[in-house]
């Protein structure tokens, strides 16, 4: 089944150690600091802050890939989207237990006060996406 | 016959030897091929960051930019020195030319009256500071020998919040830095306080009007805020990434040569060992002979 999207885009994921995704694109979905950010062809320059959730690429041929990503920037520009995730993972590749260690080790983390406050909730933002996005891949597994 | 005895089984010692050292270069390939293939990987994230750095910077002016990480601390002179060794030995001048240059550092700090704390990754330079007796403040044991951004980053994130609270003035590495695919040296590189440079490219000046104007999600000030920190974390880590691969380049050329030397030896070994066979021959024949003469 084809896109309802008509034209095309290049996209490319890279993380810190390695070039996850280069492929077309027409829609790219991903989680701004401050909420979700849908990008489409021709989109004016762009420059955000990532969040941490899930970046759901469609493809021309109307696939959907999904990737979690925490920490990163993601920049268009002529018709260019580029994302650089400091974590990057292809949402099949994760481990709900995993996930949810992650989590209650992030809950665990001493309260603290000014910067490590912040980090602390950051990476409890970070597990609690990972959890959902990992939640919701086994869902679809089930339904399949 | 003894001494001819002697040389074969050094003759065969340096052949063992050879085996070894011809299979410790094949090791050393193979991981440097690993390692330099995770630092092909690595380059575009780094370039891509250090764009959008030089890029956000020229659009707001060098003087205007102001980050907490930048902030030199005048009242405070305790720096942290982190050394990057290697957990193996056999990797040629590797270790002790990096731990010469880190000590010359060291020393030049303190006479300038900086308190150093010392940071080790790698059990050689843990050793050598152990027999010179200077304390290490802390050892990173569990680093391993394959560079993973997660945990480097996770400690670049300690040092900033150090330095942040105002425990430290500074971040020094201490590492092997690569000049092309072949050829390293020893370099020391300033971490933090950051300084960051504006794009040097020489971009025409009509261009630099007609500049894209971005739409930035919040805004130009919280990107900074973050693209800061991650620089941090990705010099470290691009230290221990360089580390890795010049620790199994110095180690592929000393097998090399070492592999070349056994040869060598044992191939004038071998004529050693024939020459004096050969005149041994010569000299029970000369005596069946001369015995032979005198029946006769």
């Amino acid at each position: 089944m084809a896109s309802k999207y008509q034209r095309k885009f290049s996209l490319e994921i890279y993380s810190p150690e390695q070039k996850v995704l280069a492929c077309e694109a027409v829609c790219v979905v991903f989680p701004a600091a401050d909420g979700q950010v849908g990008v489409l062809a021709n989109h004016a320059p762009l420059l955000a802050m990532l969040g941490a959730g899930a970046v759901s690429v469609e493809q021309p041929d109307g696939r959907i890939e999904e990737y979690y990503v925490a920490r990163g920037f993601a920049q268009m520009l002529e018709n260019t989207a580029v994302i650089l995730a400091e974590k990057c993972q292809p949402a099949g590749t994760l481990e709900l237990e995993q996930a949810r260690n992650e989590l209650q080790t992030a809950h665990d983390l001493p309260v603290g006060a000014g910067q490590a406050a912040r980090q602390r909730l950051d990476q409890i933002n970070a597990a609690a996406a990972k959890v959902n996005l990992a939640q919701r891949q086994r869902e679809k597994a089930v339904v399949k | 016959m003894a001494k001819a005895r002697s040389i074969l089984k050094r003759a065969r010692a340096v052949k063992k030897i050879g085996t070894i050292t011809s299979t410790m270069e094949m090791v050393a390939t193979a991981r440097f091929k690993k390692m330099h293939k995770m630092v092909v990987a690595a380059r575009p994230y780094i370039t891509r960051i250090r764009k959008m750095v030089s890029d956000l910077i020229s659009r707001c002016g060098p003087g205007d930019l102001d980050h907490p990480l930048m902030h030199e601390n005048e009242k405070l002179r305790r720096d942290v020195l982190l050394v990057i060794t290697s957990n193996r030995g056999l990797c040629g001048s590797y270790n002790s030319s990096l731990l010469r240059l880190a000590m010359e550092r060291y020393n030049q700090l303190r006479e300038s009256g900086y308190d150093i704390k010392l940071h080790v990754a790698g059990k050689k330079g843990m050793q050598y500071f152990r027999f010179k007796k200077i304390r290490v403040d802390k050892y990173y044991s569990d680093l391993g020998d394959v560079p993973n951004y997660n945990r480097l980053a996770a400690v670049a994130d300690d040092l900033m919040t150090e330095f942040l609270d105002g425990s430290i003035s500074g971040l020094e590495i201490a590492y092997t830095q690569m000049i092309g695919a072949a050829n390293f040296k020893p370099a020391i590189g300033q971490v933090l306080p950051l300084t960051v440079a504006a794009e040097t490219t020489k971009e025409p000046q009509a261009k630099k009007a007609f500049r894209v104007a971005y739409d930035m999600l919040p805004s130009m000030d919280a990107i900074l805020q973050q693209l800061l920190p991650t620089t941090v974390r990705l010099r470290v880590f691009e230290c221990f990434l360089e580390s890795a691969v010049t620790e199994q380049t110095s180690r592929m050329t000393a097998m090399r040569a070492a592999s070349e030397n056994a040869d060598e030896l044992l191939h004038n070994l071998t004529v050693k060992y024939n020459r004096m066979r050969q005149s041994q021959i010569t000299t029970e024949l000369a005596e069946i002979l001369g015995g032979t003469a005198a029946i006769e």
